[in-house]
């Protein structure tokens, strides 16, 4: 259990490491209330928000939780296939809850 | 570490947030700046095929009076165009820290995938020049200077940008 919680530990500092920075794609529109005219046109700003997919941290948390697993419980396929999960469970827990909600932009 | 290894990394660390003394390491990042975001124009307006802009320091002034006045308000509009006659003005306001300046100029040349050449402001495959309005000032062929700024509060990262001579104009072809 301990090699497991280490392996978690692992898993979610992979996480934190790789937290990603935040990429343009946008997955909700809506525009901004806030308008003016711009050069004889009225402009609106838009805002565009995205929630973290958690992609990265899954990812990272499960190649390092892997490695970790196997070295840690002693090598072998289960070692390895339970360190992949644990880390990339607590690997994108961790991405999620550090970027969920907090990414939007206005232009 | 030492006791004295941590205060002193605490105390570059504050002096780093509160932007003074400067240091190396603020100077770099202050350095940066332009480059990154006159590299990143550049790019887009070689890709249409219009000279690269240069750096304007005046501009560069006059955008981080502007910033900072946007981040104290936590508001998002353009500057009163009487108060910037000539100047073209692109804004970008996120939450901070999420983005990268790249990110940030990145949202408007992504504009492109809209952009149709020809006279402003039929100049967008969907039939509205909103959509395409950034991306066709940092791509505006007689635009040759620009300077921005980048100011923040706890909640937003605010970049402004001026351009001289001013884009997006009624009836003149693009780019």
């Amino acid at each position: 259990m301990q090699s497991f919680s280490r392996i978690l530990v692992a898993g979610a500092l992979a996480g934190i490491l790789s937290a990603p920075a935040a990429s343009p794609a946008v997955a909700h529109e809506t525009t901004y209330p806030h308008h003016h005219t711009y050069k004889g046109h009225t402009h609106y700003a838009k805002k565009y928000c995205r929630r973290s997919p958690a992609t990265t941290g899954t990812v990272v948390g499960g190649v390092t939780g892997a490695v970790v697993g196997g070295k840690v419980l002693g090598g072998g396929i289960l070692g390895v296939a339970a360190g992949a999960v644990g880390g990339a469970v607590a690997g994108g827990a961790v991405d999620r809850s550090m970027t969920a909600h907090y990414r939007c932009y206005y232009k | 570490m030492s006791r004295l290894i941590k205060a002193s990394l605490a105390a570059a660390v504050a002096a780093l947030c509160a932007g003074a003394p400067a240091t190396a390491a603020s100077n770099n990042l202050a350095s940066q700046f332009p480059s990154r975001i006159l590299a990143a124009h550049n790019a887009v307006r070689a890709r249409a095929g219009v000279q690269p802009l240069v750096w304007d320091p005046a501009l560069g002034n006059a955008a981080a009076a502007y910033a900072t006045q946007l981040a104290l308000t936590n508001s998002f509009h353009h500057s009163d165009r009487h108060a910037r006659t000539g100047t073209g003005e692109n804004l970008w306001m996120g939450t901070h820290g999420a983005f990268s300046y790249d990110s940030m100029v990145g949202a408007w040349s992504s504009e492109q995938r809209y952009f149709v050449a020809g006279v402003f402001p039929a100049v967008s495959r969907s039939g509205n020049w909103e959509d395409v309005g950034h991306y066709t000032q940092m791509v505006w062929p007689t635009t040759t200077r620009i300077g921005c700024a980048v100011a923040s509060n706890a909640a937003n990262d605010f970049l402004v940008c001026r351009y001289a001579s001013a884009g997006n104009i009624d009836g003149r072809r693009v780019p």
